[in-house]
């Protein structure tokens, strides 16, 4: 039960930690966000190791300028590469290409193939995670929401992205909250598959109030709705738009 | 201003919640609806801002049907719920007070102006760039009502509005709740706290199990202990003390309690 608290603290430290001002001042969050979501794209999709270089480098700078927690960052990082990697170990024992070693117990070959194939795609899902999340840890939620209104995203669906994120830390604190009740209430020795028993009860109960909790914003949403959007005015061009703009261009020609 | 005309209400597959209720509202009036926990308090006041749609009844806004006037008379009306978690809903303070002005065609100069003056007036000042979940709870009501203050609403639904309060609180709401009146707004506010009513009330409702049982003016309902236990309550403080005492007035508050008392001393 510690560990799941611990868990959902610290998801909930981290949202918290997003919801803060952007720390790229420079930066349009229309630019910012176009070249999150086009870094990734290409970081997703490449094989060249020159291209695979120069992203990691724009990741890298970007959470050196922003002045982002790195260790945070590479806690991210880290979960979607040992994710990856979890995924993708089937790949090892690939029956493509020139077999180099015979896994004799399991009668499973193991080949350049497979182990490339392995290396490539952690290498990609890695690099994507890195560039996206570099992006997002220096933009911050807020930011982050702005920019994808700006890129003509309708206003209902970045409103409603909008609520989701700002609800998240407060739900995971009332979940913790919640197995916190449930624990106090164990007096006596339990075995860990009654604590399991225990947590799942806290799914139903979730859903209930979390139904219950919507169906109030919703109430307040629309006691403030007048008819008329809400929307801020759009963001202009900043001095490092450019710049940022110029480094796509360079990265995207580099793939090809 | 506001006529709500026995109103029947019933959630989808729940059982009737409003039976029949009524009350009404007047500019520079407070108004107030006590009755005990699900009686139909919250209910009741989701229907009078047409949040919700009552089955049977109706409810009028300057004479004229509420629904056929959304969602522009919102504009007219701020609803607080009773848990501000429920009414915050935006990333910061800022943003929260600036969501309706935003709607209403303001340049962002203007909100700015518009959400500082206020957060000034309010002493939010402090608390602009910070996310709401992160306030106290006393923070939390304040932001609450300020978000509707912001637009300058003709009439104020303030649902619990002392639930959780420090009793610094409770004043400060006291006082501003006079001032709305003095502005010429119209207030309803539902409460089982009857002191805080008894303070800030021109005329008093009693809801109980979804209908309106009857209402009047404060000092007739409040002192009236048979109709006050319907909903689940009794009559103030300073009542009780003067009646205890023999007393012949009905005083409502400590202040009245005491002036009541140097008056009869003062009588031969």
């Amino acid at each position: 039960m510690r560990l799941t608290q611990g868990f959902l603290e610290g998801l909930a430290e981290i949202m918290e930690d997003l919801n803060r001002e952007s720390e790229l001042r420079y930066v349009s969050p229309r630019v910012a966000v176009f070249s999150a979501l086009f870094m990734t794209f290409l970081a997703a999709f490449t094989c060249k190791p020159a291209t695979m270089v120069i992203i990691l480098s724009v990741s890298l700078a970007v959470v050196l300028l922003s002045r982002v927690k790195l260790k945070s960052w590479l806690k991210v990082v880290g979960i979607n590469i040992l994710w990856a990697l979890v995924v993708v170990l089937p790949l090892l024992v690939s029956r493509y290409g020139a077999v180099r070693y015979q896994w004799t117990t399991l009668n499973a070959p193991l080949g350049c193939e497979g182990i490339s194939g392995v290396f490539s795609f952690i290498a990609r899902v890695g690099l994507s995670a890195a560039v996206f999340t570099a992006f997002i840890f220096a933009l911050g939620w807020r930011r982050l929401v702005e920019g994808l209104s700006d890129l003509g995203l309708p206003k209902e669906l970045v409103f409603e992205l909008g609520l989701v994120i700002i609800s998240l830390p407060p739900l995971l604190r009332e979940l913790s909250k919640m197995i916190s009740a449930r624990e106090a209430r164990i007096v006596g020795e339990t075995k860990l598959t009654g604590f399991w028993r225990v947590l799942a009860t806290v799914a139903g109960d979730l859903l209930v109030r979390g139904y219950e909790r919507a169906w109030r914003v919703e109430k307040a949403v629309r006691a403030r709705t007048f008819g008329r959007s809400a929307g801020k005015s759009g963001n202009g061009f900043k001095k490092g738009d450019a710049a940022l703009i110029l480094t796509n261009i360079a990265v995207f020609i580099l793939s090809l | 201003m506001l006529e709500v005309v026995n109103v029947y209400f019933k959630y989808p597959g729940g059982s009737e919640v409003l039976k029949g209720a009524s009350f009404s509202v007047r500019r520079g009036e407070v108004v107030a609806i006590i009755g005990r926990n699900g009686s139909g308090k919250t209910t009741l006041l989701l229907v009078a801002s047409g949040l919700l749609t009552p089955q049977k009844g109706e409810v009028l806004l300057d004479g004229e049907p509420l629904d056929k006037q959304l969602p522009e008379a919102r504009r007219r009306m701020g609803l607080v719920f009773q848990d501000p978690d429920d009414q915050l809903f935006n990333p910061t303070v800022y943003d929260e007070l600036a969501f309706a002005p935003r709607q209403l065609g303001y340049s962002e100069e203007d909100v700015k102006k518009m959400v500082e003056d206020l957060a000034g007036r309010l002493g939010l000042s402090g608390l602009l760039g910070r996310p709401p979940y992160k306030l106290s709870m006393g923070e939390k009501r304040k932001v609450a009502l300020a978000s509707v203050l912001v637009y300058n609403p003709e009439l104020l639904l303030l649902d619990e509005p002392t639930a959780n309060l420090s009793a610094k609180s409770v004043e400060e709401l006291v006082e501003m709740i006079g001032g709305f009146r003095e502005d010429g707004k119209a207030v309803v506010v539902t409460s089982h706290d009857v002191e805080f009513v008894a303070r800030v009330a021109d005329r008093v409702y009693v809801l109980y199990d979804g209908i309106t049982l009857g209402g009047g003016a404060a000092r007739e309902v409040l002192t009236d202990e048979g109709f006050l236990r319907l909903a689940d309550a009794e009559p103030p403080y300073a009542f009780r003390v003067a009646k205890n005492l023999g007393l012949e007035c009905k005083p409502l508050t400590l202040e009245e309690l005491l002036e009541c008392w140097s008056n009869t001393r003062r009588t031969p």
